[in-house]
Parts: structure tokens; sequence; C-alpha cells
């Protein structure tokens, strides 16, 4: 709610509530736009039919937009990740492994076995 | 056509109550839609006419459902019973005809309609004719969002008092005068209710009405009012005001200039 | 010229051209000239105002749609065009924030006359063929538009653009579908089409703008907010839209009207720039003042709803 509502009833206006979707349980909620409302009860209301008028989701989120911290675009070193080798994160940094099972004579487990046998 | 009536007991009694209740069905969300979609463009924020307009169409919808049961009962084309019957055969309630006049009088409205839809849905859940209850299960998933939308709006505009409680207050004031006949189920009542078309009667939807509106009227600080019992005008019997005649005569502008063609 | 190089030493203003010559997506909380943010606001106000006008041609006939079907089509449609003003309008007033403008500014605008809406939006729309017409060539020429717009610079734009642009798919079939239900029909209904296309083809030549670009439209182009100019899209309009009129064996009001096959190019008669352009400037086309007053009605005769509905808001917070 904007702070001048309480004070100055003339410059009273809606608040702006970004909207997310969820749209199958193991989806994650997605940005889709935006609403103004008188409350974020309305907020929800309103986003349902102006958003998923022909979409189907099970979740919404409204969040006001004044309560949203966002990181600068132009900003890009705060991303930067890999500047580096970083391999060691990463399945693809034990390649060795595999080579070695197979002096062993034996292969290698991979996650994908895993889960099909959790599957099984 | 044969498919529709073999989940009835076809007397020719029964079918003809069954009808006339599809009548009132159709009717009311035929008279309510029409006027609810007279907001497009107009509604109190952009936000609200995109929800609002979604209302309309359901209530639209809902009517063709209903005049689309009537075609297979063997009544009349679905479109020929929404558009060429005059005033005096319509059955919906006086109340759904009456123009929008503001927003408080559209909200309350729509919050008693949408209350006395819940209960009449809950009820043809159970019905012996088997097309209805089928409908009734897909229909009541839409009318929750119609209710929660509407009780919303009334209960807020209650709460912040003012000029929009008063507005509010005056809008039940004028359509609590047009409120019996939303009760009424015309001539037909007693067969429905015995046949199991519709395991409800008059008295118990006026009671739960009654009970579910009442803890809104609170929650908006509105004072509770008596039912009125009776009305000048009962639309379940076909009649009407002028405010009936002139939706019609709209309604139909388009379709009377030739009925038969295809547009 | 490059309009980064107009300002010298402001580097942040040399940096945003290259992001821009470089096809980079600008956002909104990024930095970007002043010059470049009034441009798409007014471009992103207008377009938003425009398909919030542009629902009362068609919400005349809602109450009148010859049957239920198109009955609830054409609610759907209004509704549409509702959402795409508020999707539309919600991006400008994000951009608008550093002058502290929000939605009932961006509304009042409309009735104050600061913000203009297309021409089309003016005119009546005085028979049922009208409603389909709008869908089949107003409609038509808003994708055209639209979809040349899906690459614009500024992100959030063409964003909402996607979602825009696949919805009027569905207004572009709802109005070929009356259209050509009409032009399979009785005389009289093909009367009714054939009077509606005479009605609306010189607002079509007008609604893509003149030939030469006024100077905010060109920077627009220098800003890569849009990228083609208003002859193309007409050319792919004529190009699109004749050869179709002319197959359902109806007549388009242009004698000039013709096709070059060696340069691909329509040649045909200008519209009446001056009579559009102050009507559009002026707000003196059929139905403006009309429908100006039903915006204002909408607004400003219902403030006491919306503020209402901030005071419930701050009367449940106090109550916790």
């Amino acid at each position: 709610m904007a702070d001048n509502k309480e004070n100055d009833p003339e410059s009273q206006h809606y608040d702006v509530y970004e909207v997310f979707v969820q749209r199958d349980p193991l989806g994650y909620h997605t940005h889709i736009g935006s609403v103004v409302a008188a409350s974020s009860e309305m907020a929800q209301i309103v986003a349902r039919e102006n958003f998923l008028r022909r979409d189907t989701a099970i979740s919404i989120w409204v969040v006001r937009q004044t309560n949203i911290h966002e990181t600068s675009y132009e900003d890009t070193d705060f991303f930067v990740n890999r500047a580096t080798d970083k391999s060691y994160r990463d399945v693809a940094g034990y390649v060795d492994n595999a080579k070695k099972w197979k002096a062993f004579k034996e292969r290698a487990i991979t996650i994908d076995d895993l889960v099909r046998d959790a599957k099984r | 056509m044969d498919d529709a009536r073999t989940h009835v007991a076809v007397d020719a009694q029964t079918e003809q109550a069954l009808a006339e209740y599809l009548l009132q069905l159709a009717d009311d969300e035929l008279a309510v839609g029409q006027r609810y979609a007279e907001w497009l463009g107009l509604a109190p924020d952009l936000e609200e006419d995109v929800a609002f307009s979604s209302i309309s169409q359901d209530e639209l919808a809902h009517s063709l459902f209903y005049y689309t049961l009537l075609e297979n009962l063997g009544v009349g084309c679905a479109d020929e019973l929404a558009y060429a019957r005059p005033a005096n055969e319509r059955r919906n309630s006086v109340l759904l005809e009456q123009p929008s006049k503001d927003w408080a009088y559209t909200i309350a409205r729509g919050f008693c309609f949408d209350v006395l839809e819940q209960i009449r849905l809950a009820a043809a859940l159970r019905s012996t004719y088997l097309p209805l209850a089928q409908g009734a299960q897909k229909i009541q998933r839409e009318e929750r969002y119609h209710l929660l939308h509407m009780q919303t709006w009334f209960e807020r505009l209650g709460m912040a008092g003012g000029e929009a409680r008063q507005r509010l207050n005056e809008a039940v004031e004028s359509l609590w005068l047009d409120l019996p006949d939303l009760f009424s189920l015309g001539t037909a009542g007693n067969i429905l209710f015995k046949s199991g078309v519709l395991p409800l009667t008059e008295a118990e939807l006026r009671q739960t009405w009654e009970q579910q509106v009442k803890p809104s009227f609170a929650h908006a600080g509105l004072a509770w009012r008596s039912l009125p019992t009776r009305s000048d005008k009962n639309g379940r019997l076909g009649q009407h005001g002028a405010a009936l005649v002139e939706l019609l005569q709209t309604f139909a502008e388009v379709y009377r200039t030739n009925p038969v063609a295809v547009w | 010229m490059s309009p980064g190089s107009q300002v010298n030493g402001d580097s942040r203003q040399v940096t945003f051209m290259e992001r821009i010559e470089r096809g980079e997506k600008i956002e909104a909380t990024d930095w970007m000239p002043e010059e470049y943010r009034k441009l798409l606001i007014k471009q992103i106000h207008m377009h938003g105002i425009s398909e919030v006008m542009g629902a009362y041609p068609e919400k005349e006939w809602v109450p009148k749609a010859p049957n239920l079907r198109r009955k609830l089509a054409l609610i759907a449609k209004v509704q549409d065009e509702i959402g795409h003003g508020q999707l539309l309008l919600r991006v400008a007033e994000d951009l608008a924030k550093p002058y502290g403008k929000v939605r009932d500014d961006m509304i009042e605008d409309v009735y104050t006359g600061r913000v203009k809406f297309h021409n089309v939006f003016h005119m009546d729309a005085p028979t049922w063929a009208d409603a389909g017409v709008i869908g089949f060539l107003v409609d038509g020429g808003a994708i055209i538009t639209q979809a040349s717009l899906l690459d614009s610079s500024y992100a959030p734009y063409g964003r909402i653009l996607t979602r825009i642009c696949a919805e009027e798919s569905f207004h572009m079939q709802h109005g070929e579908s009356i259209v050509l239900a009409l032009a399979e029909g009785t005389e009289e209904q093909r009367e009714m089409l054939q009077q509606a296309i005479h009605h609306w083809w010189p607002s079509m030549m007008f609604f893509f703008g003149p030939p030469e670009m006024s100077g905010a439209s060109l920077r627009m182009m220098d800003y890569r907010i849009r990228t083609r100019t208003n002859e193309e899209l007409r050319q792919r309009f004529i190009g699109r839209y004749a050869p179709r009129i002319h197959a359902l064996g109806l007549t388009i009001p242009d004698a000039k009207l013709c096709h070059d096959p060696t340069t691909d190019q329509w040649t045909y008669s200008e519209p009446d720039w001056d009579w559009f352009g102050h009507m559009v400037r002026e707000n003196t086309g059929p139905k403006s003042q009309e429908r100006l007053q039903m915006r204002k009605q909408a607004h400003e005769g219902q403030k006491w709803v919306r503020d209402a509905m901030i005071r419930a808001t701050v009367l449940q917070t106090q109550a916790i």
C-alpha cells in the first residue's frame, strides 16, 4: 500500500502487484506480468482473469512491486561464475573415473542408472 | 434426443416441469449475462473490466448450455429459444433483467444471484435428470470464482463506509423488492421435487440463501432486513417489467432482421 | 547519424547506443536516455490507449450479436482489447515512474487530450458487418504493426507483444469467421459486408501513417523501438487483404489500387491525411466525443469505487 493513502486521499491510487504463475506441481512460479489493485486479495482475483483466462495453472502469487529487490542488468560481473576453472563442481570434471573403473573391469555408475533403479 | 430422455422418469408432467425449470435457469443466465456485458469498457478499472467480462461470458455460456438441454428435449433450437421468445414467455427472475444502475447495485445483485446459483447447483448435482447433474458439476466450478469475486467486492465496498456503503445500502433496498421470484420455481416446484429433478423446495432455497448471505451483510456493515414474501411480478410466470422488453429488443435486433440466415 | 553521436561527452549515451546497435534488449530498470524513455512512453501509452478505446466500437455490437456463440466470441474479443490495454499501460507506467505517473494519470490523459489513439477507433460502426470487418481489417492491420514491433529494443514491450499477438490471432479468426458467414449469406448480408469494407478501407490506409515519417517516428527507428517504415507496413497490409477482398467478389473503394509485379508494390489513393490527422489530434471523428465520454465516465464516474476499495484495505490493515 502506498504511504500516501492515509494522509492524502486526493493522491490515492492502486498499488502495482507483480504476478507469478505456477503451471504444474513440479513447475516453478514464473513471472507473467503485473496488475494494479487495491489489495492483495483483489490483485489475486483480477490476476486470474487478466493472465489465465486461456491457460491453466495451479497457483498464483502476487507480490507488491515495491517488495521486489532486483539486480542490475548492467552489472554483468555479478553473474560471472566461470571466469576461472570451476570444473571441480561439474560431472565433466571427473571424466577420469570412468577410465579407472574400466581398469577394474567395472562400469562407472551414472545418475541415470540410479534414477532408473528408483523407478523400477 | 432419446438419449437425454432416458435419464428421467418421463411422464409428460415431469417433462414439462423439467422444461419449465431449464427455461428458468437459461433465462436467468441470459438476462444477467446480458446486463453484465453492458459493463464492457466501463468497469471501475481495467483489471476489473477483464475479470468481470469473464463472468458475463460464463453466465451467457451457461444459458447456452441450458438452452441446448432444452433443444435435446425437443423444446426448440437453442438460439431460437434465446432470441425469439417474447418477454411474456421468459422465465427469468425480475431481479436479473433490471438495468445495472451503478457498480454497487451490480455487485449486490451479483452476490445475491451467485449465492442462489450455488444452492441451486448443489441441489442439481443430485438431480435424477442426469444431463442437469453433469452440467451442474462443471458449472459449479466456474461459479465458485463468481461468488468469491462478488463476495469480496460486496464486503469491501461495505467495509469502506462512506459513499460506497451508502450506495450499497441503496442497491440492497432497491433489489430487495425484486427478490421474491428469485426463490420461486413457478408452476414446476412440486413436480420437480417429487420427481427428484430438483431435490430442493422453495422454502429450503430461501432459508439456505438467507443463512449464506447474512454473514456478508455483517462484514459489510449493512443492517439485515427480512425477506419480502411477494412482489407484484413473478418472472417465473412470465410477468416482467419494461426492462426485459427493452433488453430483448436490443438482444434480438440483428437476429430479427433474418432469423433463418446464418450469421 | 546515430543518436549517440549527438551527445558529446555523455559516455552513457554512447554505451547505450552501442547496446542498441548490437541488438541488445533494454529493460525497465536499465539506464536509458531520457529521449528513449519519452519516445517509449509516447508509443506504448498511445498503443495501450488505442486498445482500450478500441473496445468501444465492437462493444456496441455485443448486446446485439445475432447468436449466442457470436456474442460470447465478441465479448471475449473486447475483453482481450481491454486486457491488451492493461498489459501495455503497465509497461508504460513502469517507464513513467520517474515522472510520478500512475494508471490514473494514463487514463486521464485520454479525455484531457494529452494522448491520442488510432483513427479507426474514432469511426462509427453502423452495422453488424462492421463488427466483423473491424476484426478482419483493423485487427489484421494491427497484427501487421504489432508483429513488426516484436523485435523492439525495449524488452518489456517485446515480451507482452508476444502475448498480444497470440491473442490477436484469435481476433483475426473471429473477424474472418463473421466476414465469411456474411459473404456466403443472403444478398442483404453481402451488401452489408460490402458497405462495411468501403467504410473501413480509407481508415486503414491512414492507419499506418504517412509515407513521409515524422521526426519522432524516425527517432524510434534509430532506437530500434520500431524497425519498419509506415509504407512497408501499409504495403504488407494491402498485399494481404486486397486479394482476399477481391476473392470474396467484393470491391475496394479505390480506383487507383493496383499491383506492380515488377516492384511488388501497390499503388493506392492517398487517404485524406488532413481530415484524418485533424480527427485524431482534435478528437473530431464521428464517435470521438461519445467514446471519450464513456472512458471519462468509467474512470471519473467511478473514482468512488476505487477510493472505497483502497479505504477498505487501509481499514483492514489498521484493524490487524
